[in-house]
């Protein structure tokens, strides 16, 4: 093979390489909306914009702060640190966190994300921590959730979420 | 080391006018071109216009694009809007492949360059579809990596310095939400392997060594990090400096190598290395961060000597083989005995003592650039040596050294080195007229 061809050969590859990390990305993300099991959970909007992405609410959870009391066992030692957050559903419906922990549980709903502070208070994210939407409907929907929200989660086995919509306390 | 060597175009410029006048003949120009490493018949009719316009236009198609999808395009279905994105993308990379094969390789980079911001846009756009809040440096880093195969396969200084800035934005948003990105060096090692086969580029060039600088710091706050995070320590201030004369140093080495793209990038990094330090010291002229640095704690120097030690001896070894071995090693000692004194020293009202060292070393550095550029004839030099005493004067009449006398008695300082420089200057031309 001459290098000309290799050289084609390896823009090629990598064309299609994008092609392929694009369409992963896509399949990845859409995956708990496909199979996930449905989870109602109380959120609080923040609404920063990004440059890069349009406008957008950051949503917060209660169990985006984790008190150490709630790990069983080892807590985490470094920001990156993988950990799984136990949700149990509450009176009124809503799925609250119930334990923590650095290895996978067996069963049960469960959240799977990241330290952003290894100390207690633990700062977890799960990757359901923004709401895209146009600047009006945005703007809508930070007055729609002054007092406190609810986002339906979609959760896989394995504890990866999307957010499926959010709402006002008094909508449906 | 003459600084002309980043000035090529403008000397082809000048020589087609000799050649008018009758000066010399279009041979002699095309010698003394070869000599810098230009193409003279080449250099007279530059289409790096040409190339930079048309990458201008199509950074500005993909802004519009990047914005549109910014906006939030609500109107067009979900899968419809994938489709179509990550359709342009494939099509505008097939269409840079096709220029590619057809030689046209100026149409082919800024397709592919454009192909590359349509891949960015894609991952924003799938991130804000599927409102993926998580670890959004993940989409950075994706995008950085999957356009660092076009820079290396086509060897392209502009596409590898589109990656190694994505790199680096990456880096930065990676530390900004706590993590320490391990794969920095992919962009690094790359950029070096460009710069080392492709054509001559000091952008990318000065890009990678200050990278590198940032990455050595960052990694070695991480090295030394404790439950609380990363520690930025007082010792990166000296790793800084040694890293500064090293590049200086490896700068003057690299300008007396055969190559002429190695003597280009040696001339562009002792330049600025040369102006860093000065910036430096301009900061370093103000009491109040010696009070600090002296009571600083110093708790990871034992670790920093090693490094210290790793980055002065390479600095010496450049300069012992470009025949500035004496000159690096009195500026490594210099240096070692301030790091040494801002250590060894725990009062702090002895940080006046430092503040006028660096006021002298840069009234110092002054005269010598002064003299440089009057001995080399390089103007460059004689003006930044002038504009570095202009400043310290102005520094210095804004913020005073232990009060008026002591300002007064710099000034006077400074006077002395402009008188004589200007008396240097007169002896020195009456000379050469004889």
């Amino acid at each position: 093979m001459t290098s000309r061809k290799l050289l084609v050969g390896i823009l090629l590859a990598t064309i299609l390489g994008q092609g392929v990390i694009l369409i992963g990305m896509v399949v990845k993300a859409a995956m708990p909306l496909w199979v996930g099991q449905s989870v109602p959970v109380e959120t609080v909007p923040v609404d920063p914009r990004s440059l890069l992405r349009g406008n957008y609410a950051r949503l917060n959870y209660a169990f985006s702060r984790l008190p150490k009391k709630l790990f069983d066992g080892a807590t985490p030692k470094r920001p990156g640190e993988v950990v799984y957050v136990v949700l149990q559903r509450g009176d009124n419906g809503l799925y609250e966190a119930s334990a923590a922990s650095l290895t996978r549980p067996d069963s049960g709903v469960f959240l799977r994300g990241r330290v952003t502070r290894a100390y207690s208070p633990y700062r977890i994210r799960y990757g359901i921590e923004a709401w895209f939407a146009p600047k009006v409907a945005a703007l809508a929907l930070e007055k729609d959730l002054a007092d406190g929200g609810i986002a339906e989660l979609r959760v896989t086995s394995d504890g990866q979420a999307a957010i499926e919509s959010v709402r006002g306390r008094g909508t449906r | 080391m003459r600084l002309i060597r980043l000035l090529k175009k403008d000397l082809v410029r000048e020589m087609s006018d000799w050649i008018e006048a009758g000066h010399i003949t279009t041979d002699q120009a095309r010698a003394i071109a070869t000599g810098y490493g230009v193409d003279f018949d080449a250099a007279k009719h530059p289409t790096g216009a040409y190339g930079l316009l048309v990458g201008l236009g199509y950074l500005f198609v993909g802004l519009a694009l990047i914005t549109l999808i910014g906006a939030n395009w609500e109107e067009i279905p979900r899968e419809l809007r994938l489709g179509a994105i990550v359709g342009v993308t494939m099509l505008t990379h097939l269409n840079g492949l096709r220029h590619f094969l057809n030689d046209r390789r100026t149409t082919a980079l800024a397709l592919f360059f454009l192909g590359n911001l349509f891949y960015g846009a894609s991952i924003a756009l799938t991130a804000q579809i599927y409102h993926l809040g998580e670890h959004m440096p993940d989409g950075i880093f994706i995008w950085a990596l999957g356009t660092l195969p076009f820079g290396l396969a086509l060897r392209s200084p502009w596409l590898t310095l589109v990656s190694l800035s994505l790199g680096l934005l990456w880096f930065f948003v990676e530390l900004e939400v706590g993590f320490y990105p391990l794969a920095m060096p992919i962009f690094l090692v790359a950029a070096v392997y460009v710069l080392r086969y492709a054509s001559t580029s000091l952008t990318l060039f000065l890009s990678t060594a200050a990278s590198i600088g940032v990455w050595l710091e960052v990694s070695l706050a991480e090295l030394w990090s404790d439950d609380y995070g990363r520690n930025f320590e007082p010792e990166h201030l000296f790793i800084g400096a040694a890293y500064v004369l090293l590049c200086k140093s490896f700068g003057q080495w690299l300008s007396q190598r055969s190559s002429v793209r190695s003597r280009d990038y040696g001339v562009a990094l002792s330049l600025w290395s040369l102006r860093f330090a000065l910036v430096s010291l301009f900061i370093l002229s103000f009491e109040f961060l010696w009070e600090e640095l002296i009571e600083a704690d110093f708790d990871y120097l034992a670790h920093a000597i090693p490094w210290l030690i790793a980055l002065f001896a390479g600095a010496i070894a450049f300069g012992w083989r470009s025949g500035h071995g004496i000159s690096v090693a009195a500026q490594t000692i210099a240096m070692t005995g301030v790091m040494t004194a801002a250590v060894a020293i725990t009062d702090s009202s002895h940080a006046v003592l430092f503040q006028v060292a660096a006021n002298l070393l840069l009234v110092a550095s002054g005269a010598v650039l002064i003299w440089r550029g009057i001995e080399q004839a390089v103007t460059h030099y004689f003006y930044l040596g002038i504009g570095t005493i202009l400043f310290t004067g102005f520094l210095r009449y804004v913020d005073l050294i232990g009060g008026y006398v002591g300002s007064a008695v710099l000034f006077l300082a400074m006077a002395g080195v402009l008188i004589g420089a200007a008396r240097f200057w007169r002896y020195w031309n009456t000379r050469t007229a004889q």
